[in-house]
Protein backbone atom coordinates (compact mmCIF):
# COMPACT_ATOMS: atom_id res chain seq x y z
CA UNK A 1 0.00 0.00 0.00
CA UNK A 2 1.47 3.61 -1.12
CA UNK A 3 0.42 6.38 0.85
CA UNK A 4 1.07 10.35 0.69
CA UNK A 5 1.16 12.72 3.28
CA UNK A 6 -2.31 13.73 3.44
CA UNK A 7 -2.96 10.09 4.66
CA UNK A 8 -0.08 10.82 7.60
CA UNK A 9 -1.54 13.83 8.18
CA UNK A 10 -4.64 12.82 8.31
CA UNK A 11 -3.39 9.57 10.49
CA UNK A 12 -1.35 12.23 13.23
CA UNK A 13 -4.84 13.88 14.18
CA UNK A 14 -6.75 10.84 14.08
CA UNK A 15 -4.58 8.93 16.66
CA UNK A 16 -3.41 11.81 18.50
CA UNK A 17 -6.74 13.52 19.00
CA UNK A 18 -9.00 10.18 19.16
CA UNK A 19 -6.33 8.17 21.60
CA UNK A 20 -7.24 11.54 23.76
CA UNK A 21 -11.18 11.43 23.57
CA UNK A 22 -11.03 7.71 24.01
CA UNK A 23 -8.78 8.09 26.72
CA UNK A 24 -10.79 10.43 28.14
CA UNK A 25 -13.36 8.03 28.01
CA UNK A 26 -11.86 5.47 29.46
CA UNK A 27 -11.07 7.81 32.72
CA UNK A 28 -7.02 7.34 31.84
CA UNK A 29 -6.71 10.62 30.46
CA UNK A 30 -5.23 13.74 33.23
CA UNK A 31 -3.43 16.20 33.12
CA UNK A 32 -3.17 17.36 36.82
CA UNK A 33 -2.42 15.40 40.52
CA UNK A 34 -5.69 13.67 41.78
CA UNK A 35 -7.18 16.74 44.18
CA UNK A 36 -8.50 14.00 46.60
CA UNK A 37 -6.79 13.15 49.91
CA UNK A 38 -6.34 10.07 51.18
CA UNK A 39 -8.95 8.75 54.11
CA UNK A 40 -8.49 8.03 56.97
CA UNK A 41 -8.32 4.01 56.67
CA UNK A 42 -9.81 2.83 60.68
CA UNK A 43 -10.77 4.68 64.04
CA UNK A 44 -14.05 6.69 64.73
CA UNK A 45 -13.08 9.08 61.40
CA UNK A 46 -12.85 5.97 58.53
CA UNK A 47 -13.52 7.17 55.54
CA UNK A 48 -13.29 11.04 56.51
CA UNK A 49 -10.62 12.78 54.14
CA UNK A 50 -7.44 12.61 56.10
CA UNK A 51 -6.13 16.65 56.07
CA UNK A 52 -2.45 15.09 56.35
CA UNK A 53 -2.61 14.39 52.60
CA UNK A 54 -3.65 18.05 51.88
CA UNK A 55 -1.27 19.18 48.51
CA UNK A 56 0.07 22.24 48.24
CA UNK A 57 -1.60 22.33 44.64
CA UNK A 58 -4.87 22.12 46.57
CA UNK A 59 -6.49 25.48 46.35
CA UNK A 60 -8.61 27.29 49.50
CA UNK A 61 -11.54 26.51 47.94
CA UNK A 62 -10.96 22.88 47.06
CA UNK A 63 -10.26 22.64 50.46
CA UNK A 64 -13.34 24.38 51.97
CA UNK A 65 -15.35 22.35 50.06
CA UNK A 66 -13.56 18.70 50.94
CA UNK A 67 -13.34 19.91 55.14
CA UNK A 68 -16.59 22.15 54.98
CA UNK A 69 -14.73 24.87 56.56
CA UNK A 70 -16.77 28.25 55.56
CA UNK A 71 -14.28 29.98 53.12
CA UNK A 72 -14.60 33.37 55.40
CA UNK A 73 -12.92 31.19 58.47
CA UNK A 74 -10.14 30.54 55.98
CA UNK A 75 -9.85 33.93 54.55
CA UNK A 76 -9.47 35.21 58.31
CA UNK A 77 -7.03 32.31 59.23
CA UNK A 78 -4.68 33.00 57.00
CA UNK A 79 -4.53 36.71 56.99
CA UNK A 80 -5.71 36.62 53.71
CA UNK A 81 -7.29 39.90 51.86
CA UNK A 82 -11.03 39.85 51.44
CA UNK A 83 -11.14 39.76 47.66
CA UNK A 84 -8.50 36.88 47.48
CA UNK A 85 -9.92 34.40 44.92
CA UNK A 86 -9.97 31.01 46.47
CA UNK A 87 -10.63 28.95 43.25
CA UNK A 88 -7.16 30.10 42.18
CA UNK A 89 -5.10 30.58 45.51
CA UNK A 90 -2.98 27.15 46.47
CA UNK A 91 -2.48 26.30 50.05
CA UNK A 92 1.68 26.70 48.80
CA UNK A 93 1.33 29.71 48.01
CA UNK A 94 0.71 31.04 51.52
CA UNK A 95 5.06 29.86 51.75
CA UNK A 96 5.46 32.85 48.88
CA UNK A 97 3.12 35.08 50.82
CA UNK A 98 4.96 35.22 54.40
CA UNK A 99 8.07 34.08 53.23
CA UNK A 100 9.68 37.00 55.40
CA UNK A 101 8.39 35.48 58.17
CA UNK A 102 10.64 33.66 61.09
CA UNK A 103 8.55 30.60 61.22
CA UNK A 104 6.75 29.04 57.79
CA UNK A 105 3.43 29.07 57.26
CA UNK A 106 2.22 27.01 54.22
CA UNK A 107 0.82 24.06 53.43
CA UNK A 108 1.68 22.33 56.61
CA UNK A 109 -0.18 25.39 58.44
CA UNK A 110 -3.15 24.90 56.78
CA UNK A 111 -3.50 20.71 57.39
CA UNK A 112 -2.91 21.46 61.20
CA UNK A 113 -5.28 24.29 61.12
CA UNK A 114 -7.83 22.19 59.26
CA UNK A 115 -7.08 18.93 61.45
CA UNK A 116 -7.84 20.67 65.21
CA UNK A 117 -10.45 23.24 63.60
CA UNK A 118 -12.61 19.59 62.91
CA UNK A 119 -11.37 17.91 65.59
CA UNK A 120 -9.45 15.40 63.07
CA UNK A 121 -6.89 13.44 64.06
CA UNK A 122 -3.46 14.33 63.16
CA UNK A 123 0.35 13.98 64.25
CA UNK A 124 1.65 17.25 65.27
CA UNK A 125 5.33 18.50 63.77
CA UNK A 126 6.77 22.28 63.70
CA UNK A 127 4.36 23.91 61.44
CA UNK A 128 3.22 27.31 62.87
CA UNK A 129 -0.50 28.98 62.76
CA UNK A 130 -1.35 32.93 62.81
CA UNK A 131 -2.75 34.06 66.41
CA UNK A 132 -6.17 34.17 64.32
CA UNK A 133 -5.90 30.59 63.03
CA UNK A 134 -5.28 29.56 66.89
CA UNK A 135 -7.75 31.47 68.10
CA UNK A 136 -10.45 30.12 65.46
CA UNK A 137 -9.26 27.01 66.50
CA UNK A 138 -9.82 27.43 70.20
CA UNK A 139 -13.62 28.85 69.13
CA UNK A 140 -14.17 26.32 67.43
CA UNK A 141 -13.37 22.98 68.89
CA UNK A 142 -13.95 22.70 72.43
CA UNK A 143 -13.23 18.85 72.12
CA UNK A 144 -8.79 19.76 71.84
CA UNK A 145 -6.90 18.25 74.09
CA UNK A 146 -4.37 19.75 77.08
CA UNK A 147 -1.58 18.81 74.39
CA UNK A 148 -2.90 20.39 71.40
CA UNK A 149 -3.50 23.24 73.20
CA UNK A 150 -0.20 23.51 74.62
CA UNK A 151 0.80 22.53 70.90
CA UNK A 152 -1.20 25.39 69.48
CA UNK A 153 0.57 27.89 72.20
CA UNK A 154 3.96 26.99 71.49
CA UNK A 155 3.04 27.17 67.58
CA UNK A 156 1.60 30.70 67.31
CA UNK A 157 2.87 33.41 65.21
CA UNK A 158 2.24 37.23 65.70
CA UNK A 159 1.63 38.51 62.69
CA UNK A 160 3.24 41.62 62.96
CA UNK A 161 6.45 40.46 65.42
CA UNK A 162 7.17 37.58 62.98
CA UNK A 163 7.62 39.79 59.92
CA UNK A 164 11.19 39.88 59.70
CA UNK A 165 13.42 37.89 56.95
CA UNK A 166 14.79 34.96 58.15
CA UNK A 167 18.44 34.65 58.87
CA UNK A 168 19.44 30.98 56.65
CA UNK A 169 19.62 32.37 52.63
CA UNK A 170 17.96 29.52 50.76
CA UNK A 171 17.00 26.27 53.26
CA UNK A 172 16.27 22.85 52.46
CA UNK A 173 13.06 21.70 53.02
CA UNK A 174 11.49 18.39 53.03
CA UNK A 175 7.98 18.56 51.87
CA UNK A 176 5.20 16.24 50.56
CA UNK A 177 7.08 16.38 46.88
CA UNK A 178 10.27 15.21 47.85
CA UNK A 179 11.79 12.39 47.27
CA UNK A 180 14.72 10.81 48.95
CA UNK A 181 17.14 10.84 46.01
CA UNK A 182 16.90 14.88 46.96
CA UNK A 183 17.35 14.24 50.84
CA UNK A 184 20.42 12.47 49.64
CA UNK A 185 21.28 15.57 47.70
CA UNK A 186 20.36 17.58 51.56
CA UNK A 187 23.53 15.83 52.45
CA UNK A 188 21.47 13.83 54.98
CA UNK A 189 22.98 9.88 54.96
CA UNK A 190 21.33 6.70 54.09
CA UNK A 191 22.09 5.87 57.40
CA UNK A 192 20.52 8.98 58.89
CA UNK A 193 17.38 8.18 56.75
CA UNK A 194 17.48 4.54 57.74
CA UNK A 195 17.44 5.40 61.41
CA UNK A 196 14.40 7.72 61.40
CA UNK A 197 12.13 5.54 59.12
CA UNK A 198 13.61 2.22 61.05
CA UNK A 199 13.79 0.85 58.14
CA UNK A 200 15.99 0.26 55.13
CA UNK A 201 16.78 2.47 52.26
CA UNK A 202 13.49 2.71 49.87
CA UNK A 203 13.72 3.10 46.52
CA UNK A 204 15.11 6.84 45.57
CA UNK A 205 12.77 7.45 43.68
CA UNK A 206 10.09 7.25 45.76
CA UNK A 207 8.99 10.49 47.71
CA UNK A 208 9.13 10.30 51.16
CA UNK A 209 5.14 10.86 51.38
CA UNK A 210 4.41 7.98 49.24
CA UNK A 211 6.74 6.02 51.37
CA UNK A 212 5.01 7.14 54.86
CA UNK A 213 1.64 6.42 53.34
CA UNK A 214 2.50 3.06 52.11
CA UNK A 215 4.30 1.99 55.39
CA UNK A 216 1.97 3.69 57.65
CA UNK A 217 4.07 6.32 59.37
CA UNK A 218 3.24 10.20 60.18
CA UNK A 219 4.77 11.46 57.59
CA UNK A 220 4.45 15.04 59.15
CA UNK A 221 7.03 13.24 61.94
CA UNK A 222 9.32 11.90 59.34
CA UNK A 223 9.40 15.23 57.60
CA UNK A 224 10.08 17.29 60.40
CA UNK A 225 12.51 14.47 62.03
CA UNK A 226 14.83 15.18 58.42
CA UNK A 227 14.13 18.74 58.17
CA UNK A 228 15.73 18.84 61.95
CA UNK A 229 19.14 17.01 60.60
CA UNK A 230 18.89 20.34 58.01
CA UNK A 231 18.84 22.82 60.70
CA UNK B 1 14.40 23.92 -5.22
CA UNK B 2 11.62 22.36 -7.26
CA UNK B 3 8.50 22.70 -5.95
CA UNK B 4 5.56 21.06 -6.65
CA UNK B 5 2.94 22.66 -5.16
CA UNK B 6 2.06 25.77 -3.03
CA UNK B 7 0.35 24.22 -0.03
CA UNK B 8 2.73 21.75 1.95
CA UNK B 9 0.58 20.11 4.48
CA UNK B 10 3.29 19.17 7.12
CA UNK B 11 4.02 22.70 7.55
CA UNK B 12 0.67 23.37 8.69
CA UNK B 13 0.59 20.18 10.82
CA UNK B 14 3.96 22.20 12.16
CA UNK B 15 2.29 25.66 12.53
CA UNK B 16 -0.97 24.08 13.83
CA UNK B 17 0.90 22.02 16.91
CA UNK B 18 2.96 24.83 17.13
CA UNK B 19 -0.01 27.33 17.95
CA UNK B 20 -1.67 25.15 19.91
CA UNK B 21 0.99 23.55 22.67
CA UNK B 22 1.92 27.97 22.45
CA UNK B 23 -1.63 28.67 23.85
CA UNK B 24 -1.87 26.24 26.03
CA UNK B 25 1.34 27.55 27.72
CA UNK B 26 -0.04 30.82 27.55
CA UNK B 27 -3.21 29.70 29.59
CA UNK B 28 -1.42 27.42 31.62
CA UNK B 29 -0.02 30.84 33.30
CA UNK B 30 -3.24 32.76 32.96
CA UNK B 31 -4.61 30.30 34.98
CA UNK B 32 -2.61 30.42 37.88
CA UNK B 33 -3.52 34.17 37.91
CA UNK B 34 -7.04 33.54 37.05
CA UNK B 35 -7.21 34.00 33.92
CA UNK B 36 -7.56 32.06 30.95
CA UNK B 37 -8.63 31.17 27.28
CA UNK B 38 -12.36 29.66 27.47
CA UNK B 39 -12.58 25.99 26.16
CA UNK B 40 -8.64 25.51 25.96
CA UNK B 41 -6.63 23.07 27.85
CA UNK B 42 -4.46 25.18 30.59
CA UNK B 43 -2.53 21.48 31.39
CA UNK B 44 0.93 21.71 31.93
CA UNK B 45 3.91 21.93 29.97
CA UNK B 46 5.26 18.72 31.48
CA UNK B 47 1.46 16.85 31.43
CA UNK B 48 1.48 17.42 27.35
CA UNK B 49 5.08 15.67 26.79
CA UNK B 50 4.97 12.18 25.48
CA UNK B 51 8.66 11.96 26.64
CA UNK B 52 7.52 12.13 30.07
CA UNK B 53 5.65 9.00 29.78
CA UNK B 54 8.91 7.17 28.60
CA UNK B 55 10.76 8.82 31.60
CA UNK B 56 8.23 7.73 34.46
CA UNK B 57 7.84 3.80 33.20
CA UNK B 58 10.73 2.71 35.54
CA UNK B 59 8.89 4.36 38.21
CA UNK B 60 5.30 3.37 37.57
CA UNK B 61 5.86 -0.22 37.09
CA UNK B 62 8.39 -0.11 40.37
CA UNK B 63 6.35 1.91 42.47
CA UNK B 64 3.23 2.24 40.89
CA UNK B 65 3.49 5.92 40.84
CA UNK B 66 4.28 9.03 38.18
CA UNK B 67 7.27 10.98 38.38
CA UNK B 68 6.69 14.09 39.99
CA UNK B 69 5.15 16.67 37.28
CA UNK B 70 4.33 14.22 34.81
CA UNK B 71 0.84 12.96 34.63
CA UNK B 72 -1.21 9.82 32.94
CA UNK B 73 -1.64 12.13 30.08
CA UNK B 74 2.48 12.37 29.67
CA UNK B 75 1.88 7.90 29.18
CA UNK B 76 -1.37 8.10 27.05
CA UNK B 77 0.54 10.44 24.70
CA UNK B 78 3.91 8.79 24.31
CA UNK B 79 1.65 5.41 23.41
CA UNK B 80 -0.01 7.16 20.79
CA UNK B 81 3.00 8.93 19.54
CA UNK B 82 4.62 5.49 19.73
CA UNK B 83 1.67 3.86 17.23
CA UNK B 84 2.50 6.75 15.25
CA UNK B 85 6.25 5.96 14.77
CA UNK B 86 5.53 1.93 14.12
CA UNK B 87 3.60 3.12 11.75
CA UNK B 88 5.10 5.97 9.72
CA UNK B 89 8.51 6.50 11.39
CA UNK B 90 9.10 9.58 13.90
CA UNK B 91 6.55 11.55 12.65
CA UNK B 92 6.38 13.59 15.96
CA UNK B 93 9.57 14.74 15.08
CA UNK B 94 9.39 15.88 11.58
CA UNK B 95 5.81 17.16 12.27
CA UNK B 96 4.85 17.63 15.67
CA UNK B 97 7.17 19.26 17.70
CA UNK B 98 7.37 22.50 18.01
CA UNK B 99 11.06 22.38 19.05
CA UNK B 100 12.09 20.77 16.15
CA UNK B 101 9.41 23.23 14.00
CA UNK B 102 10.91 25.87 15.26
CA UNK B 103 14.72 24.90 14.31
CA UNK B 104 13.92 24.11 10.97
CA UNK B 105 12.24 27.83 10.75
CA UNK B 106 15.45 29.09 11.98
CA UNK B 107 17.17 26.96 9.79
CA UNK B 108 15.63 28.17 6.33
CA UNK B 109 16.93 31.74 7.55
CA UNK B 110 20.41 30.23 7.55
CA UNK B 111 20.08 28.78 4.03
CA UNK B 112 18.94 31.80 2.73
CA UNK B 113 22.25 32.81 3.93
CA UNK B 114 24.90 30.19 3.70
CA UNK B 115 23.30 28.60 0.26
CA UNK B 116 24.64 25.30 -0.41
CA UNK B 117 27.13 25.69 2.99
CA UNK B 118 24.40 25.09 5.01
CA UNK B 119 23.99 22.12 7.13
CA UNK B 120 27.26 20.77 5.50
CA UNK B 121 29.79 22.48 8.26
CA UNK B 122 30.46 19.55 9.57
CA UNK B 123 33.58 16.87 8.56
CA UNK B 124 31.52 14.09 7.80
CA UNK B 125 33.11 11.58 10.11
CA UNK B 126 32.39 13.68 13.04
CA UNK B 127 28.90 14.72 12.47
CA UNK B 128 28.33 10.66 11.94
CA UNK B 129 30.11 9.85 15.03
CA UNK B 130 28.20 13.12 17.35
CA UNK B 131 24.94 11.80 15.98
CA UNK B 132 25.25 8.79 19.12
CA UNK B 133 25.48 10.96 21.91
CA UNK B 134 21.90 11.31 22.08
CA UNK B 135 21.58 7.90 22.63
CA UNK B 136 23.72 8.57 25.71
CA UNK B 137 22.00 11.20 26.53
CA UNK B 138 18.56 9.08 25.94
CA UNK B 139 19.99 6.79 28.93
CA UNK B 140 21.59 9.21 31.53
CA UNK B 141 18.21 10.96 31.54
CA UNK B 142 15.82 8.13 31.89
CA UNK B 143 18.60 6.76 34.36
CA UNK B 144 18.89 9.53 36.71
CA UNK B 145 15.70 9.88 36.29
CA UNK B 146 14.50 6.51 37.22
CA UNK B 147 16.45 6.64 40.64
CA UNK B 148 15.98 10.13 41.79
CA UNK B 149 12.21 10.48 41.06
CA UNK B 150 12.25 13.77 39.40
CA UNK B 151 12.48 15.64 36.36
CA UNK B 152 16.08 16.04 36.50
CA UNK B 153 16.22 16.82 32.65
CA UNK B 154 13.94 19.68 33.16
CA UNK B 155 16.30 22.65 33.57
CA UNK B 156 18.27 22.02 30.63
CA UNK B 157 15.07 21.02 28.15
CA UNK B 158 15.12 23.79 25.08
CA UNK B 159 11.32 22.64 24.70
CA UNK B 160 10.33 23.60 28.12
CA UNK B 161 12.55 26.87 27.85
CA UNK B 162 10.72 27.60 24.15
CA UNK B 163 7.17 27.76 25.64
CA UNK B 164 8.07 29.08 29.36
CA UNK B 165 10.44 31.84 28.73
CA UNK B 166 8.10 34.46 29.82
CA UNK B 167 7.52 32.90 33.23
CA UNK B 168 9.49 31.96 36.67
CA UNK B 169 9.26 28.06 35.73
CA UNK B 170 11.94 28.86 33.12
CA UNK B 171 15.57 28.09 34.33
CA UNK B 172 18.59 30.02 33.23
CA UNK B 173 20.54 27.20 31.85
CA UNK B 174 17.35 26.06 29.78
CA UNK B 175 16.74 29.29 27.86
CA UNK B 176 20.49 29.19 27.34
CA UNK B 177 20.32 25.55 26.03
CA UNK B 178 17.50 27.18 23.69
CA UNK B 179 19.52 30.38 22.62
CA UNK B 180 22.72 28.33 21.38
CA UNK B 181 20.57 25.57 19.85
CA UNK B 182 18.44 28.27 17.70
CA UNK B 183 21.63 30.01 17.13
CA UNK B 184 23.16 26.53 15.85
CA UNK B 185 20.12 26.22 13.73
CA UNK B 186 21.30 28.76 11.40
CA UNK B 187 24.33 27.19 10.52
CA UNK B 188 23.06 23.31 11.05
CA UNK B 189 19.90 22.17 10.42
CA UNK B 190 17.94 20.85 13.52
CA UNK B 191 21.40 20.56 14.96
CA UNK B 192 18.87 19.32 18.95
CA UNK B 193 17.24 16.59 16.45
CA UNK B 194 20.41 15.36 15.29
CA UNK B 195 22.40 14.93 18.32
CA UNK B 196 20.73 15.37 21.11
CA UNK B 197 17.59 14.72 21.48
CA UNK B 198 16.71 11.81 24.00
CA UNK B 199 13.04 11.09 22.50
CA UNK B 200 14.50 11.69 18.77
CA UNK B 201 17.30 8.96 19.75
CA UNK B 202 13.98 6.61 20.93
CA UNK B 203 11.35 7.45 18.08
CA UNK B 204 14.46 7.17 15.18
CA UNK B 205 14.75 3.59 16.33
CA UNK B 206 11.28 2.93 14.85
CA UNK B 207 12.91 3.54 11.64
CA UNK B 208 13.99 0.16 11.47
CA UNK B 209 10.79 -1.62 11.51
CA UNK B 210 8.06 1.04 10.51
CA UNK B 211 5.46 -0.69 8.90
CA UNK B 212 5.17 2.55 6.23
CA UNK B 213 8.88 2.80 4.79
CA UNK B 214 10.28 5.17 2.41
CA UNK B 215 11.70 3.35 -0.27
CA UNK B 216 13.27 4.54 -3.44
CA UNK B 217 12.78 2.90 -6.65
CA UNK B 218 16.93 2.46 -8.25
CA UNK B 219 15.31 1.44 -11.89
CA UNK B 220 13.43 5.21 -12.04
CA UNK B 221 15.71 7.05 -10.23
CA UNK B 222 17.96 9.72 -11.79
CA UNK B 223 20.76 9.94 -9.48
CA UNK B 224 20.15 13.94 -9.40
CA UNK B 225 20.78 13.68 -5.92
CA UNK B 226 18.36 16.66 -4.83
CA UNK B 227 16.50 14.24 -2.31
CA UNK B 228 20.32 14.16 -0.85
CA UNK B 229 20.60 17.34 -0.81
CA UNK B 230 17.17 17.94 1.03
CA UNK B 231 17.41 15.81 3.76
CA UNK B 232 17.52 17.67 7.18
CA UNK B 233 19.36 14.98 8.46
CA UNK B 234 21.63 14.11 6.02
CA UNK B 235 20.88 10.95 4.68
CA UNK B 236 21.80 9.73 1.63
CA UNK B 237 18.69 8.79 0.18
CA UNK B 238 19.85 7.88 -3.34
CA UNK B 239 22.22 5.47 -2.48
CA UNK B 240 19.55 3.35 -0.43
CA UNK B 241 16.59 1.09 -1.77
CA UNK B 242 15.04 1.59 1.85
CA UNK B 243 15.28 4.63 4.00
CA UNK B 244 16.79 2.41 7.10
CA UNK B 245 18.59 5.32 8.79
CA UNK B 246 18.25 6.50 12.62
CA UNK B 247 18.27 10.01 12.10
CA UNK B 248 15.07 9.92 9.80
CA UNK B 249 12.34 11.99 10.80
CA UNK B 250 9.87 11.45 8.41
CA UNK B 251 9.64 14.67 6.76
CA UNK B 252 8.85 13.15 3.06
CA UNK B 253 11.16 15.98 1.86
CA UNK B 254 12.92 13.27 0.15
CA UNK B 255 9.82 11.85 -1.45
CA UNK B 256 8.15 12.28 -5.38
CA UNK B 257 5.50 13.75 -3.85
CA UNK B 258 7.06 16.87 -2.57
CA UNK B 259 10.93 17.16 -4.39
CA UNK B 260 12.18 14.46 -6.19
CA UNK B 261 11.15 15.28 -10.01
CA UNK B 262 10.71 11.34 -11.07
CA UNK B 263 7.24 10.77 -10.27
CA UNK B 264 6.85 7.30 -8.04
CA UNK B 265 10.39 6.88 -7.21
CA UNK B 266 10.58 7.95 -3.63
CA UNK B 267 7.64 7.02 -2.36
CA UNK B 268 6.22 5.40 1.10
CA UNK B 269 4.67 1.96 1.15
CA UNK B 270 3.87 -0.78 3.54
CA UNK B 271 5.89 -3.52 3.38
CA UNK B 272 3.64 -6.08 2.89
CA UNK B 273 2.98 -4.20 -0.41
CA UNK B 274 6.60 -3.56 -1.11
CA UNK B 275 7.36 -7.29 -0.61
CA UNK B 276 4.42 -8.30 -2.60
CA UNK B 277 5.83 -6.26 -5.59
CA UNK B 278 8.71 -7.10 -5.17
CA UNK B 279 7.46 -10.86 -6.28
CA UNK B 280 5.05 -9.56 -8.77
CA UNK B 281 8.05 -7.56 -10.32
CA UNK B 282 10.43 -11.14 -10.21
CA UNK B 283 7.42 -13.45 -11.36
CA UNK B 284 6.86 -11.07 -14.78
CA UNK B 285 10.67 -11.06 -15.24
CA UNK B 286 10.59 -15.08 -15.04
CA UNK B 287 7.57 -14.86 -17.40
CA UNK B 288 9.67 -12.57 -20.00
CA UNK B 289 12.81 -14.50 -19.86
Amino acid sequence: MKINKTFIAISIFVIVFGGIVVSNLLNLWSTEASKEPAMYADGDVKGTYNPDDIRGSYTFERVADLFSIDEEVLLEAFGLPEDTDLSIFKTKNLEEMYESYQYEIGNGSVKVFVALYNNLPIELGDDYLLTEAVDLILEHNEMLTEEQKEYLENHKVDAVSSSHPIESEEKNIVNGNTTFKEVLNMDITEEQIEEIINSSMPPTNQSVRDYCTQNGLPFSVIKNALNSLMD
Amino acid sequence: MLKKNGFNIRISVQIFFFVLIGLIAVNHTLAETGGGIPFLSNASLHSLCPFGGVVTLYQFFSLGTFVKQIHASSVVLMILIMMLAILFGPVFCGWVCPLGSVQEWFGKIGKKILKRKFNHIIPKKLDSALRYIRYGVLVWVVYMTSISGYLIFSELDPYRSLYNFWSSEASLIGIGVLVITLLLSLIIERPWCKYLCPYGALLGITNFFRIFKISRNSKTCTQCKICDNNCPMNIEVSKTEKVLNHQCISCYKCTSEELCPVPDTVITKSISFSRKKEVDENKLEREVE
